[in-house]
């Protein structure tokens, strides 16, 4: 069902929420936004057009979590989380999807992670599409856009003084009981900012063909080229909504067993007890990081491992563009039929 | 290799460490006039810039609604407002005119606004900056003094600091980094500038620049021979910050 929002309630229907849920949402934190729970003196972000800085993946994958706790005399037992049912309200569609793309990862037939599971089961997901596209996002060259419902609850739309409200589950409607139903006039004016924000967004670079151009030309020289400049930080797979490798480590002062974010961009990732490193350059790094998205996640599930939120390419400290890299990639020789 | 100022500290301090060898290198001075801040930029005139042009002191900021004139010298970098040194000074070719050197108070100002507060106050403003970080490690990536083939993060057994980001990991970190540049940072604020959450850290080492200059009279970076103090031994040390020393 479709509701009408006034922006000057939005305040009280948040903090009606807390009741229930814990609430979670985009705050001002120094220069940026940050996912945080609403308390009753939360300053709403209004008119930040970027997604946070920090990838909503961290609500449902933190970035330090205790898995083992050990006792004692060599025991050891599971480290307790109390999962609170929570909303997360305010997620843009990049994220969003990012967050049901990790779901392949995280909940597979036989091998489930439960404390992503969890956390998924019990949050309830709020969008606010994007009016307003920002400049280093694509995500419309990747196959989404600035308005995609992912498996989002609802989502909302600015229309200036207010929001429409699409609601796409039991769920995401119980959140918005009560509110007055959009008129078709207003619906109709909404899809139009969809349609518009959507039509703004540039083709970054072309798909068709990519996947076997990065798969043929595993050997070339265009991996030093795109690497030269990169200095080996975690930056963008630290800020990737789509990145969630994870590294197990024995914390053994606090005796836990914890996991935290790892990076294939560091040296350590792929460094192994012999000395050897499979991937001893930064070269092969950057190979491993552009293939995991746009060659892996299609050969695992047809789907592109990237959902053009723009964050590697604004906050990476050399300014590597994986756009740029991408349609360089896009001049490589390809053979159709080494293809099939 | 072409050099600014900061840059040309950085190779000289790399030849001292032997890491660089000198005859090797050809250097190409030039003359910074500092880095911009996009950043600041943004912060000033919103997110909808699609192109900056330097024209002199001025800055012509293109946004999706039209111009904006900015002043230059009001969007750089921290350091590069507080920059000594902005000419090469051992560069085999200088192209341009030197600039003057800069005001070392504005240095100092920075470590003093810290130094100044309560040590409650300073703990907290560590934290608040610390405690954002997201253990990416591009501060120790772009820095030009951090080439350890490894780094005491990543070093298994003994751990030397929590592995996570978690406040202790994170206050390790940030602490023993910066410690690690005692008489070898250059100042040229590659750390700030990498940083993907915003943390200041550049007072941390501008401390120990300021007690280096103070104590030891010691610039890192000045020329291509001199040890940093904590690197040298000589039979007259002083050895006077131990409790008995003299």
């Amino acid at each position: 069902m479709n509701h009408i929002l006034e922006k000057h309630t939005l305040q009280d229907l948040l903090q009606s929420w807390r009741q229930d849920y814990d609430v979670y949402l985009p705050q001002k934190m120094e220069n940026f936004s940050h996912f945080m729970p609403l308390t009753e003196t939360s300053v709403l972000v209004d008119g930040d057009p970027h997604n946070t800085r920090i990838p909503p993946k961290a609500l449902f994958l933190p970035m330090n979590e205790a898995l083992v706790k050990f006792t004692r005399f060599g025991g050891y037992e599971d480290a307790k989380h109390e999962i609170q049912s929570r909303i997360v309200f305010g997620i843009r569609p990049c994220d969003a999807q990012a967050v049901q793309l990790l779901d392949t990862s995280f909940i597979q037939e036989d091998n489930i992670d439960p404390l992503w599971s969890e956390r998924r089961e019990k949050t309830i997901t709020i969008g606010l599409g994007c009016h307003e596209p920002c400049q280093t996002g694509f995500c419309t060259t990747v196959g989404y856009g600035p308005f995609d419902r992912a498996d989002l609850d609802a989502m909302l739309t600015d229309l200036g003084e207010t929001y429409l409200v699409e609601t796409f589950s039991e769920a995401g409607e119980g959140c918005f009981l009560g509110l007055p139903v959009a008129s078709e006039e207003i619906y109709n004016q909404a899809l139009d900012i969809q349609r518009s924000a959507h039509d703004q967004m540039p083709v970054a670079f072309e798909t068709e063909n990519l996947k076997g151009k990065l798969e043929q030309n595993f050997k070339s020289d265009y991996w030093d080229t795109v690497s030269q400049s990169c200095l080996g930080c975690g930056v963008c797979t630290f800020l990737c909504p789509t990145c969630f490798c994870f590294d197990i480590v024995d914390e053994t002062q606090r005796r836990e067993r914890v996991r935290n974010w790892d990076s294939c961009m560091f040296r350590t990732y792929s460094l192994e007890a012999s000395g050897h490193n499979p991937r001893p350059s930064r070269v092969e790094r950057t190979r491993q990081r552009l293939s995991h998205k746009y060659v892996y996640w299609l050969d695992q599930v047809n789907q592109i491992g990237c959902t053009g939120c723009g964050r590697c390419v604004r906050y990476c400290p050399v300014g590597l563009d994986i756009r740029a890299m991408l349609r360089q990639a896009q001049t490589l020789p390809f053979e159709v039929s080494h293809a099939a | 290799m072409v050099v600014r100022g900061c840059e040309n500290r950085s190779v000289n301090a790399l030849v001292v460490e032997k890491q660089k060898s000198r005859e090797n290198l050809f250097l190409i001075g030039v003359p910074c006039e500092g880095i911009l801040d996009w950043h600041k930029i943004v912060s000033e005139v919103g997110e909808a810039v699609t192109a900056v042009k330097e024209d002199g002191q001025n800055l012509m900021v293109e946004t999706r609604d039209g111009y904006q004139l900015l002043e230059r010298a009001d969007f750089l970098h921290d350091s590069c407002k507080r920059c000594i040194h902005p000419n090469p000074m051992s560069a085999d070719i200088l192209i341009g005119e030197p600039l003057p050197e800069g005001d070392p108070n504005l240095a100092r100002t920075t470590v003093e606004n810290f130094e100044t507060q309560t040590i409650e106050d300073r703990y907290a403003w560590f934290q608040k900056e610390a405690e954002r970080c997201i253990r990416c490690y591009a501060c120790r990536q772009a820095c030009p003094m951090c080439y350890c083939e490894e780094c005491f993060v990543d070093h298994i057994e003994p751990r030397w600091t929590e592995s996570g980001a978690t406040p202790a990991g994170m206050q390790g970190w940030h602490i023993v980094r910066a410690f690690h540049q005692t008489g070898r940072c250059t100042s040229c604020g590659a750390c700030e500038r990498a940083c993907p959450m915003d943390i200041k850290m550049t007072y941390l080492t501008e401390k120990l620049n300021h007690d280096m200059r103070d104590k030891y009279n010691f610039e890192a970076g000045l020329d291509a021979q001199s040890q940093p103090p904590f690197a040298a031994v000589t039979l007259d040390d002083k050895n006077r910050f131990t409790v008995r020393g003299e």
